[in-house]
Parts: structure tokens; sequence; C-alpha cells
């Protein structure tokens, strides 16, 4: 099966969105800081076991407030990242409601949840006790610098998408 | 010159007007931003993928429904590359026909992001900060 789909990321400010997808896309790591005004569209084809998924990447700018998304921008989303830094409490701390929001929103969205910057973290012991205080366990810990899950993110958001659309 | 021919002369080089049948293929535009002579005819679901991404969406404009906005898009029009203001709706005088019109606001979000960026690194400071 092939099929296109419509993902969005979302996040707080400077979480990493837009590296996330410059690794995964372009296998690149833009070393200086670029916010995101708006949004930009990117896409890649993912290859799974038996399906093929075109993913047309919507990286929407970094918002504290899903309420402040434009709506336009979420409609027709078949599935959405959520992105935290695991350096910056702010972007966890109101996790569980963000996402409770965003479930209203895009009720039948899948979501994978992406604890960015791991490569930050000084040691495991660290780690554990962040993702300790995270109140909703992230899918992966990802690095966009290293590359670390990065792929990894996509390619279980295009699985879990592929299995609702089958069965459907 | 009357008002409205100076307005449709600033307008002529910061718009592009797109016109595309429900399918997606696109039967007439205006070159305001970019030549795009060359892809009438062509599906704009195929050659956008913004576009194309959004094809079931589109699918429900009638010439009642309010216009999608999308503000703010970073965008490449072929060889114009830009932040434009998008807006996607039905045609007015042919409900089977839909139009696609990009402003180009460049220059404005341009400096929207330096400032933005600016705001953005100073709550980081403060943040790190605190901790």
């Amino acid at each position: 099966m092939e099929i296109s789909k419509k993902v969005a990321i979302l996040g707080s400010h400077a979480v990493g969105k837009t590296s996330l997808i410059s690794r995964f896309v372009e296998q690149k790591f833009p070393e200086k800081y670029l916010t995101t005004i708006g949004l930009k569209v990117d896409k890649k084809t993912v290859k799974l076991d038996k399906d093929v998924v075109d993913l047309v990447i919507w990286d929407i700018a970094g918002q504290d407030e899903i309420a402040s998304i434009p709506h336009y921008y979420l409609n027709g989303c078949s599935g959405y990242i959520f992105v935290v830094d695991l350096t910056r409490p702010s972007t966890y701390e109101n996790i569980q409601s963000q996402l409770l929001m965003l479930r209203g929103i895009l009720r039948d969205a899948e979501v994978v949840i992406a604890a960015n910057k791991v490569d930050l973290i000084e040691s495991e012991e660290e780690q554990q006790e962040i993702l300790h205080n995270i109140s909703i366990t992230p899918d992966f810990c990802t690095s966009a610098k290293t590359g670390e899950h990065v792929d990894d993110i996509f390619h279980k958001l295009a699985e879990k998408m592929i299995s609702v659309h089958e069965s459907r | 010159m009357k008002v409205d021919e100076l307005k449709l002369g600033v307008l002529d080089t910061l718009a592009q007007v797109i016109v595309f049948e429900r399918n997606g293929t696109m039967v007439d535009s205006c070159h305001g931003l970019a030549d795009i002579s060359a892809l009438i005819g062509q599906s704009a679901f195929d050659i956008f993928p913004l576009v194309g991404s959004i094809k079931e969406v589109l699918a429900g404009l009638t010439t009642e429904a309010p216009p999608i906005k999308l503000p703010a898009v970073e965008f490449l029009l072929i060889d114009k590359k830009g932040y434009f203001d998008i807006q996607f709706f039905a045609h007015p005088a042919n409900p089977d026909l839909l139009v696609w019109v990009l402003v180009d606001n460049t220059s404005l979000y341009e400096y929207f992001g330096k400032i933005q960026k600016e705001r953005n690194l100073l709550r980081m400071e403060k943040e790190q900060a605190k901790r």
C-alpha cells in the first residue's frame, strides 16, 4: 500500500522541531537556531515492511498555547509529533493538558512524543530523573544533533497511521 | 489613473492567483510572483505537497464556506522563495473550480522572525538562569 499523510510537528518554541525535520529529511543539523514563523512544509517517503508512506510534514511555529495555533494549520492532519526539550521543564510541564487539547482538535490523529536534546543530558541518571518528572512517558528520547532516534519517531508515526488506515 | 488601477499595480508583483479544478489540475494563473505557465494542465496536488496534503479539506470548500487561510507559509513557488499568506476558496462564479491566492509578505515576516528569535532566546536565558 502507498499512501500520503499530512503530519504536524508541534511543541513549544526552540524544542528542536525544525532541526528534527532537517535531520530526518536532509540528514543535516542546523547549528544556528532559526525561528520558524508560521509554517513550512517538507516531504519525505518512509518505507515500512509492506507499505510506503509519503509524509507531508508541517513544521508549525512553536507555541506555548495549543489554542493559539491557527486551526487551518491542523485541519486534515493524520498524525503529529509532539516535541519537548529535556533541558527545559517549561516545555513539558503542561504536556498532559496540551495533549488533551490536541486530542480534542485532532480526534482521529495518531501521536508520537519525542523528548529532544538528549545529547545535552550528561548522564543516564540525569536522564531518568528528568523523564520521571515528565507526566507522560515519551516514545523516544531524540537528538537532532546526533540523529539518535530521529528516524524512529517518523517511522513509528507512519506505522501507527498505516495501522489505523488498514483497520478502517 | 484610477485608484483601483494604482492598487492593482502595487499588488501585481506581490500576489499570485492560481485557479485549479477540484481534481487538482491547474487551469489558469497570473504570474505576479512566478511564471507557472509550464505547469498549467498539471496537478497542484502532485506538484505542491502543501496543496496535496490538504486536498480532502479543499474538497469541502463551497462558495458559501469561508476561505481556508494559512498565514506566514515559508514556501517555494518555482523560483520564488519567501513567506506567503495563502488562502484557498471556491471560485465565486464556478464552484467546480478552486482559487489559490498567495500574497508575498517576506520582508514583514523576516522582520517578525528576527524579533521572535530574540524573544525566544531571552526567554530561554531566563529559564536557564532560574535552574
